[in-house]
Parts: C-alpha cells; structure tokens; sequence
C-alpha cells in the first residue's frame, strides 16, 4: 500500500518538478539583464505604407548620428511624409522611450552596433500559438526585447506607441549611447 | 443444521424480509467468480450505463449545434444558460444523486457539466470582448479544477478523479506553454507530453492505493479509471516519443518495449494496443527513412508487411496469455 501511494506521489509531483526546473532554467538568465547603454530608433516607412516615405533616413557617421537624404524615384509617385522619421531615445534603466529632436544627438556618440558595448542586441520575439490556439497561447506575447546569451527583457513601449507601431517592419534601430 | 433446515430457515428470513435476494447474491458471489444467474443483472446495468453515455452525448452535441447555429438569435442570456446555467446545474445535480444506485447518473451528470463549463467561460469571456488565450484558460482550469477536486473529495465519483486529472493537465499545459513563450521549442513541448503520459501511469498505479470499498461495481469502475490513464499515458510517452526523432529514435525502441512489459505487468490493454500501434509505426518511419534508398519500396513494403502481421500475432498471444485472462 505504500509503495503504491509513493507511485501516486511521484505520479503527482513529476509535472510540478519539471515545471519548476523549466521556469528556473528559463527564468533565471532574465534576472541577469542589466543593460547600461541607452539607444536610439526611429519609426520609418512600414511594408505597408506603399508609396509613402521621408525624404531623408538616419544612419552613423564616425560615431555621430547623420541625416541622410533617400534616392528619390522619378517614375513613381512618392507621397513625402516629412523630412526626417521621428526618433527616439529608449531608457534601458527606467524601460521608458520618449521621443527627440535629431539637434539633440549632436553632442552623443553613438555605435552603430549591432551589438551594444556590454554585449546586449535588440531583437523582435515571436512566442508561440500554443497547440492549434489552444492551451493558454497569446500572440500578444511578441514583441521587442534587448538580449543576451539565452536571457531576455521586454522593452515597453515599443509594440503599442502613439505611432500605431505594431509590425516590426516600422522599428528602426540605429545605434547606441556612449 | 442440516442442508433442508438451512435453506428452510433461509426462506423464513426472505419471508420475514430480514433478508434480502441480493444479500444471498451478495454472498453467494464473494471471493468467487460471478455465477450466470447474477449476469443478467449485471449486463442490464452496462446496457443503462450505455445509455446514460449516449444521451449525455447526445445532448452535449445538441447544446453545441443550439449555440453555433443560434448564436445571435438566443442572445448572451440564452447562451450563458445553455452552457454555464446547465454546467453549474449538473454539478449540483451531481452532488444531489447520492444513493448507491444514483452512482451512475451522477457521475455522468459531472461529466456533462465538465464539458460545459469551459464553454459557458468562453461564451462569457466572448461577451467581453476578451480572447480566451492566457492569463483567462489558465484560470479557468485552475477554477474547475478545485471545483471537480472538491466534487472527487466530496463524493468519491471515479469519473471526477479523471475530470481533475484533465484540469491538471489544461493547467499544465497552459504553464508550460506560458513559461516556454518566446524560448518556444516544439521539443521541449515534446517532452512535457512525455512526462505527462509517464506521470498519469504512476498515477494510475498509485490510484489502486485510494481504493478502500469492498463493492465489486465500483472496483470496476475504478479498474476502467486506471485502464484509461494507462492508455492516455501510453499514448502520451508514445505519440510525443516518436516525434522527437534523431537519437531519441533508439530510446524510443525501449519505450516501445517498456509499454509491452508495462501492459503485462499492469494487466492493461490499452497499453498493450498502443505498443504495438507505435512499434508498427516506428517499424514504418524507420524503414523509410533508413532503409528504403538501399532496398527499395517494394522489398521494403513486403519486409514491413510481414512484420506487422507478426507484431500482431504477438499482441494478440500476449493479450490472451498475460492480460485478458488474468483480468477475467
């Protein structure tokens, strides 16, 4: 009798074990995030703003952020959006974004990356549809991280700004703060 | 006392009704096999069984089609009703069928409002506009599960220890699937599944240990409660084993031979099918995937044909000469 019960307590206490052990081997690398640079990006045309864009691009010059103007077609009708795509300043302490004036980065010294001096990169992250949509799935799961090794941070802000961004096509990344 | 006075003073105690039939049934059938006279008793009681199964079958296919093909017409009222107001129903239902005959209707009462619940939950969480994805299932499995456990504990119905084994298992999924998130990979998912089936055999091994009635009807039904988390288990380690693939595909041939010896020594059939379902399969994938560009299609299927015809000698010989006749 009990042995038997012992069999039902193993039965039990497997799956409460192994799901201990996955969220200690998953989870623990996070705990270990703690990017110290600051970075820049900018919400530029999206897959789907056919024929729409600025007239110029941003890209990294000797360590400073430059302007640069974007060929212009002459066959096509381009509908110009602005001069320059609105930038902006992510806050890797605070997990906070907020958008600058392109006079504002004269002063910082930007690397272009893609990799931050510390070691960390921004990605986009797909979580899974779970089996055929069911069991506790949630596409609202994807989204921008900063990563290194095998541990992840969410950065907030990025997947539902005021700028409707919600295809990653938008996100522009363009260097790091020195 | 000699034979005549003994069944003479029998028939004044079944006179005197200080007895009844089925107590001299009762004793007539201990520590022996079932005699004929008492079969037709006992089949009548698989043939209500039956029909208890299919009408709640039935009327869970009927709700179903109500609510698909009436969606708008019977409105968020009507919707809750049929699903969450006929679930919380049958769960009282349940708990109110609490004589020993009522044993059956119970249990399928508790079933019905098992299937039920996760709808009403899911029309309730429609009319709210919220996706039924995480956080809302992994609640919902852990609610139901403490109600269907509290049931199991309250009542001792078999039919709940499954039901709460099936919450467990949506909570665990829905865990695992949340912890793995964005570090998804489909063979650690493979794995779980594996862990799982082995977890329900323990269980099910274990489950004899709960057992404490001396009552031959609800001793079966708890030998058909262990019989399905055998099969589930077996499917569970099998069906996400021959998955996996690469060296796996070598370990996988000790699983299959595992299942063999588990279902002879846990006295299963359904372990026993399974095994043989999965050798024959990985006989197939196997063979095509190592065998078929030397030999060939032809000699391969006339190789894989022979071999299938032979594992099923061998299940049916194990199943008559371990299994089937010490289950009797």
């Amino acid at each position: 009798m009990k042995n038997k019960n012992i069999t039902l307590i193993i039965g039990i206490a497997l799956p409460i074990l192994f799901i201990t052990i996955i969220s200690i081997v998953i989870f623990t690398p996070n705990l270990f995030i703690k990017p110290q640079y600051n970075f820049l990006y900018s919400i530029e045309d999206s897959y789907y703003s056919y024929n729409q864009q600025y007239l110029n691009s941003y890209s990294i010059q000797n360590g400073h952020l430059v302007s640069t103007a974007l060929p212009v077609y002459s066959n096509t009708k381009i509908v110009y959006k602005g001069d320059n795509p609105p930038l902006f300043l992510y806050d890797v302490k605070n997990n906070s974004t907020h958008q600058i004036n392109f006079v504002d980065t004269k002063n910082l010294s930007i690397e272009a990356g893609p990799s931050s001096p510390d070691g960390y990169i921004v990605k986009y992250q797909y979580s899974n549809d779970g089996i055929f949509g069911l069991l506790g799935s949630n596409n609202n799961q994807n989204g921008h991280v900063i990563a290194k090794g095998n541990g992840s941070k969410k950065l907030d802000g990025l997947d539902s700004g005021n700028y409707g961004y919600s295809y990653n096509e938008n996100f522009k990344f363009i260097g790091w703060i020195k | 006392m000699d034979k005549q006075q003994t069944i003479a003073f029998i028939e004044d105690q079944l006179a005197a009704g200080k007895i009844s039939k089925e107590d001299i049934f009762s004793i007539a059938s201990r520590g022996a096999p079932v005699s004929r006279s008492v079969m037709p008793t006992s089949s009548s009681k698989n043939l209500i069984s039956t029909f208890y199964g299919i009408g709640a079958i039935i009327a869970l296919i009927g709700i179903v089609i109500l609510i698909e093909q009436n969606w708008t017409q019977i409105g968020f009222g009507g919707r809750i009703l049929v699903t969450l107001g006929i679930s919380l129903t049958t769960y009282v239902a349940g708990f109110l069928f609490n004589k020993d005959h009522q044993r059956i209707i119970s249990q399928i009462m508790f079933t019905i409002s098992s299937a039920l619940a996760p709808l009403g939950v899911y029309v309730l969480l429609n009319e709210a506009n919220i996706d039924f994805v995480w956080p809302y299932q992994f609640y919902t499995a852990c609610i139901l599960f403490i109600l269907f456990g509290y049931a199991l504990w309250a009542t001792k119905k078999n039919i709940l220890f499954l039901l709460t084994i099936g919450f467990a298992s949506w909570i665990y999924y829905s865990l695992i699937l949340k912890i793995f998130g964005s570090n998804y990979n489909s063979d650690l998912l493979k794995y779980a599944s594996i862990l799982l089936g082995l977890s329900y055999i323990l269980i099910a091994r274990g489950y004899q240990s709960i057992s404490t009635t001396i009552d031959s009807s609800n001793e079966k039904e708890k030998k058909a409660v262990r019989n399905v988390l055998y099969g589930f288990g077996a499917l569970g380690v099998l069906g996400a084993g021959i998955f996996v693939g690469g060296f796996f595909d070598l370990i996988f041939i000790a699983f299959i031979f595992g299942a063999f010896y588990g279902s002879v020594y846990l006295k299963s059939q359904s372990m026993l099918v399974f095994g043989a379902l999965f050798l024959m399969a990985h006989i197939v994938k196997l063979t095509s995937k190592y065998f078929v560009d030397s030999i060939g299609w032809p000699i391969a299927l006339i190789v894989i044909g022979f071999l299938m015809i032979g594992i099923g000698y061998m299940t049916y010989e194990l199943n008559k000469k371990y299994i089937s006749n010490k289950l009797a």
